[in-house]
């Protein structure tokens, strides 16, 4: 028999481990982001190199007619000597067959699972919003001033129905190095190097273009890594039915107001999205008796506290402003001016504030109550 | 001569409209002029010069050292006003020049103060796009990472499969290629009955099932470190600078029956509840609008306040209002008037 | 002197044995396995019907005794790994005896450690989201990748080489078994006839499968310690999490196989093939992973205690002086320095010595995995008081019905499959029984055969009669 007649069940056998070889190679090249055209044509160069090499290694001997040890997994001698131009033909047009799609794959995949990566918004608007918030500690006093628990947070409860005993933005009381305490209401940070959304096995919690991080209840599993990750404590959990107004529930819910609840999921401050949107205030800005709280955009570096505007950038670094827990590098969105509530009247060593409540009248039939 | 024809009096009214004149217009400016000039227009990110020079009025002189404030005109989330944006002195010319970063498209006006009557530039902004961008969802290379994981996972799937096959290879008995004794051995034993189906090979169909299915989670994962725009969300809207947006309604979940029963829920899933209250009662946030007239709530609700987002026609009809008003008459009921 | 197919012929009636016959005992243990699992499945079934309001975790201490056993139990399946592939890499010979059981364990635990992350989940209906929706960024996907691929290769690799051991029970089991039964050992024994072409392929398939489950059982538990290392807890923030965690398992690992091994060893009488030097052995092991794990938390402690960050205080008051401190010191004493006393003191290196140092190792690391997780969770972010998390009956039971599942998968396992790898053994004795002939033909007229069977102990030369 012809040696260069070789089966083609044969060829495969001979040159399985080298075919596995160039997959890997096109598989890199594919890794490698190279995909599509380029793709195929890098490794072609490469299996051409590789051929031109072994051919001048062995193609102008006789190979031997019998193969003495099983190829597959045999030594290279053996391997080398088998490789004549015609099969190393066959093997170059083989990985043609498998290498040229492989770039496509991936796409393929999408294209059948349905989901197609979002392409740039087709939008005549160019310019996303980027939401962040200001919070001036010298006009917080834990609502001291006003005789009531924090209004921030109440309306916070109010506004979003929220579950006892969830607080989205909280108020803590910090000691100061000296004597004294100071106020500080902690949302959620919004941070742009997001602990929570980094673990997330779902992806239930994301980052959205404006900067903000959403939570989707209706994807979300319950795992709560990202409450272990998050190191500002301002992830909250549905441990049992949740305790909301029986009218929560005629609600349909969407991730952008939160609204009802679900009993095993994980939800947070979310900066009122949709209200912001339609060119409101979220409800703690609009419920601070002091207007401590400012919320702005940093694309058009402006704020705003209900009443007064200013610069984001230029009165963040006047007063010197400050973030939280700055050496984890988490990037927040919420700055601190420091302060204690001087500016209406508070001395550090005034402390303690009012406890939340959360006013319902009924709660849904059903629901649990828990404890943080 | 023009004295003795005014008189004791008409001096003395003169001179005090004299001093009047003298005393107003402001502390020190009464004697200045302020000339200002800005660029024509500018392009969005760009830091212009807002200059500003100051004479005296009487001499003509160039003053040193006067101040100078600056505002800009602005409205963010209902919210219009001044925003103060410096400061700046004049040098030894009288000239004073303001550094000012444009990040507003459209029209800016600008005020300023400290020269008497307030000055006021205004000039377009019309050119430009994204000027902050946020660090997430940047990574070094896009889907490296996750290439990575799949091969090593892939290769020891794989590997994994060719054991699997090894052992169907045991399975049917098939001796290693080219040892003819064993062939003749195996032969004889094949014959006596092997069937594909066997376990071995249902082993390594669900071992290949398995291992696809893991590459498919991988390959269909977002590429993203921080999830940005992730795959399969359905985001009414991003807020863009320039846009106007309703504010969105969630829909009934449930069909209520009487009027007031869907007016409650339409309460909820228009936001009102938000700072309403759910039983229309007031909160931190706003009062109860439950003793409001069907006038008022009408026009409050279509033509907004602050603090409050306004509900055309189109978000929010007419039927739907008609609605909420009843819920809100069946809580006035309720709460005594 | 006993020739190697009459010494065969014993194995293979010792492991026949619980496959042949059941006694009363068996079945009263069965049953009450049974009752503790469904006992277990009744609280769970609770929990997902009113959510996890039922257990005692709370918003600031997310996980509790759920997460404990998960990671206890893919610890413990590292049992496997060490005994049947790293042992078996290095030609330790004397393990082939308890190889099967420790690829039972591990292929048991993995089952019922990846059960307990299902419980701890708040929506397990939308579990299928973690394949729909996964992302290769996730400390948890990587844990189920990692988990899945390791449950694979483990029984991919308890099973190989039990197929000679099926083939056999299913020659030799057809009166005592079912018909049913009958059956699953013929397809399990996928056509075995012990061909030499058979062989190969069945030998390179343990071979390739030894060398391939050593990095999958490394990245496993590497892959749960990092859902730990991978926040920013500050007792969970730290770089060795990755190494202290695979010694851990393989020590508790150790431990498990011990007491298994013992039990078993007890019930079957299998004392002639699991003999004191195993458990010798293997406590040595043991005694050396306490040491290594000894070092591993001086280094963690020694390191932060030195520099004494802030929260450093909170958490070493509350783990050594305050709230946790019995926990911290039984792991301690009774964990990790117990291996090693029991192993110095020669009246204690007992089998039953030996057995009840790796009771005491097996207690300690899952107290360890407890203070671990809650430790982590309790000290305060931000200026709250820190609570406190006690766990209710619902978890309870369910943990107590996991170990009980754990217990009922061996006792089942035993009951149907071959305990002893009857396959392997008998080739390692084949192999040691023709270097005896061979050393004899060196030595003409010496009649070692006759001196006895050929044992790590040897006898003088030209020793007396058998």
């Amino acid at each position: 028999m012809n040696h260069s007649g070789r089966s083609l069940s044969e060829t495969i056998r001979a040159v399985g481990p080298l075919w596995l070889t160039v997959m890997s190679i096109a598989l890199l090249a594919a890794a490698a982001g190279i995909r599509g055209l380029p793709g195929v044509l890098l490794v072609f160069l490469v299996i051409a190199s590789a051929v031109v090499v072994l051919a001048r290694y062995s193609g102008r001997r006789a190979p031997q007619t019998t193969v003495a040890h099983d190829a597959t997994g045999g030594n290279l001698q053996v391997l080398l000597r088998m490789i004549d131009r015609r099969t190393a033909i066959r093997m170059f047009g083989m990985s043609a067959l498998f290498v040229g799609p492989l770039g496509t794959v991936p796409k393929a995949l999408e294209i059948l699972a349905g989901q197609q990566v979002p392409e740039e918004t087709q939008s005549p608007f160019s310019r996303i919003r980027q939401w962040a918030m200001i919070i001036d500690l010298r006009y917080c006093d834990g609502c001291q001033s006003v005789a009531s628990p924090p209004r921030c947070t109440a309306a916070c409860v109010e506004g979003h129905l929220l579950p006892e005993p969830m607080q989205w933005i909280e108020v803590f009381e910090d000691e100061l190095e000296g004597e004294g305490t100071r106020f500080i209401p902690i949302p959620c940070q919004h941070c742009q190097n997001p602990p929570c959304v980094n673990v997330c096995p779902v992806g239930a919690t994301f980052s959205a273009p404006e900067g903000l991080v959403l939570i989707d209840q209706e994807r979300c599993i319950g795992c709560r890594i990202c409450m272990a990750a998050c190191p500002y404590d301002r992830r909250f959990f549905n441990w049992g039915e949740p305790p909301v107004p029986p009218e929560a529930h005629l609600a349909n819910y969407n991730l952008e107001a939160q609204v009802p609840a679900l009993k095993g999921t994980v939800m947070k401050c979310d900066f009122c999205p949709d209200m912001v949107r339609a060119g409101t205030l979220p409800y703690c800005i609009q419920a601070c008796p002091n207007q401590a709280i400012y919320y702005g955009d940093l694309e058009e570096d402006i704020a705003t506290n209900g009443r007064q505007l200013v610069s984001m950038a230029a009165f963040s670094a006047e007063h010197n402003a400050f973030i939280l827990k700055e050496e984890l590098g988490t990037q927040p969105r919420v700055f601190y001016i420091p302060g204690h509530g001087e500016a209406v009247g508070r001395t550090p060593s005034r402390t303690g504030r009012l406890p939340t409540v959360w006013p319902w009248n009924r709660i849904a039939p059903g629901s649990d109550l828990w404890s943080r | 001569m023009t004295w003795r024809r005014l008189g004791r009096w008409g001096t003395l009214a003169i001179l005090v409209l004299g001093f009047l004149l003298l005393g107003s217009g402001g502390a020190f400016a009464d004697h200045w002029t302020v000339e200002v000039s800005a660029p024509e227009e500018g392009a969005l990110g760009e830091t212009i010069q807002l200059t500003a020079t100051v004479h005296d009025a009487a001499t003509g002189e160039p003053v040193e050292g006067a101040e100078l404030v600056f505002f800009s005109s602005v409205t963010f989330a209902g919210v219009g006003g001044d925003i103060e944006l410096g400061e700046a002195l004049t040098n030894d010319l009288g000239v004073a020049v303001f550094d000012y970063e444009l990040r507003k498209l459209g029209t800016h006006t600008i005020t300023i103060e400290g020269g008497g009557e307030p000055n006021i530039l205004s000039f377009p902004v019309t050119i430009g796009g994204q000027l902050y961008r946020s660090p997430a969802g940047i990574s070094l290379i896009p889907g490296a990472g996750g290439w990575v994981v799949t091969l090593v996972i892939g290769a020891i799937w794989v590997i994994m499969i060719i054991v699997g096959v090894s052992v169907v290879r045991v399975s049917r008995g098939s001796p290693p290629a080219g040892n003819e004794a064993e062939a003749e051995e195996d032969e004889r034993e094949r014959s006596a009955g092997t069937k594909w189906l066997n376990t071995a090979t249902m082993v390594t169909a669900v071992m290949v099932v398995v291992a696809g299915g893991i590459v498919a989670l991988l390959i269909r994962s977002p590429n993203t470190h921080h999830n940005r725009d992730p795959v399969g969300y359905d985001r009414s809207a991003v807020a863009f600078v320039e846009g106007a947006y309703a504010y969105p309604d969630f829909g009934l979940a449930d069909d209520a029956a009487a009027e007031a029963e869907i007016g409650r829920g339409l309460f909820v899933t228009f936001g009102c509840a938000g700072c309403h209250g759910v039983d229309a009662e007031g909160t931190t946030t706003a009062k109860s609008p439950a003793s409001a007239s069907y006038d008022w709530v009408r026009q409050v609700t279509r033509n907004g306040q602050p603090g409050m987002p306004s509900y055309s026609e189109q978000e929010l009809n007419d039927t739907q209002l008609n609605e909420i008003f009843a819920f809100l008459a069946e809580t006035r009921g309720e709460l005594g008037g | 002197m006993e020739s190697v197919n009459d010494w065969q012929a014993r194995l293979e009636d010792t492991t026949l044995d619980p496959a042949r016959k059941t006694t009363r005992n068996y079945y009263a243990f069965l049953f009450f396995l049974l009752a503790v699992t469904g006992w277990g499945m009744y609280a769970y079934s609770l929990q997902v019907r009113r959510g996890l309001v039922v257990t005692g975790m709370s918003d600031r201490i997310s996980w509790g005794l759920y997460i404990t056993m998960f990671v206890f139990f893919i610890g413990i399946s590292h049992a496997g790994t060490l005994i049947s592939a790293i042992l078996r890499v290095s030609h330790a010979g004397w393990r082939t005896p308890v190889t099967r059981m420790a690829e039972f364990i591990t292929a048991v635990a993995l089952v019922t450690g990846a059960f307990f992350v299902i419980v701890d989940l708040g929506r397990p209906d939308r579990l299928i989201n973690v394949l729909v929706f996964g992302r290769w960024q996730s400390p948890i996907v990587w844990d189920v990748l990692a988990v899945t691929t390791y449950l694979t290769a483990s029984v991919v690799y308890l099973y190989l080489p039990m197929v000679p051991d099926l083939a056999f029970f299913r020659d030799r089991l057809a009166p005592w078994v079912s018909r049913p039964k009958h059956l699953l050992y013929r397809i399990l024994a996928i056509n075995w006839r012990g061909t030499s072409g058979q062989k190969r392929h069945l030998g390179r398939a343990i071979s390739i499968m030894m060398i391939l489950i050593i990095p999958i059982a490394v990245s496993v538990h590497t892959v749960v310690s990092w859902i730990f290392a991978m926040t920013l807890r500050e007792a969970w923030n730290s770089a060795i999490f990755g190494f202290f965690f695979v010694a851990g398992a393989i020590f508790s690992g150790i431990a498990t196989l011990i007491v298994v091994m013992a039990i078993l060893r007890r019930v079957y009488r299998l004392e002639e093939y699991i003999t004191p030097k195993h458990f010798l052995y293997l406590g040595y092991l043991m005694a050396a992973m306490a040491g290594v794990m000894i070092y591993a938390n001086l280094s963690e402690y020694i390191t932060a205690g030195f520099k004494f960050e802030e929260g450093t205080e909170f958490l070493f008051r509350q783990l050594f002086i305050d709230e946790f401190a019995p926990y911290f010191w039984f792991y301690f004493i009774g964990g990790l320095m117990t291996p090693i006393v029991f192993m110095f003191i020669r009246r204690l290196r007992t089998i039953g010595g030996i057995v009840t140092a790796a009771v005491f190792v097996d207690m300690g690391m899952w107290v360890e995995r407890y203070f671990i997780v809650v430790t982590g969770l309790r000290a305060p972010l931000l200026p709250y008081e820190p609570v406190n998390y006690a766990p209710t009956w619902v978890e309870w039971s369910i943990t107590a019905g996991g170990f009980a599942f754990f217990a009922l998968l061996i006792t089942l396992f035993v009951k149907a499959f071959p305990i002893m790898a009857v396959w392997e053994m008998t080739e390692e004795r084949r192999e040691e029984f023709e270097e005896m002939v061979e050393y004899e033909h060196e030595f003409d007229g010496e009649d070692v055969l006759a001196s006895g069977v050929p044992d790590l102990a040897p006898e003088p030369e030209g020793g007396g009669p058998p």
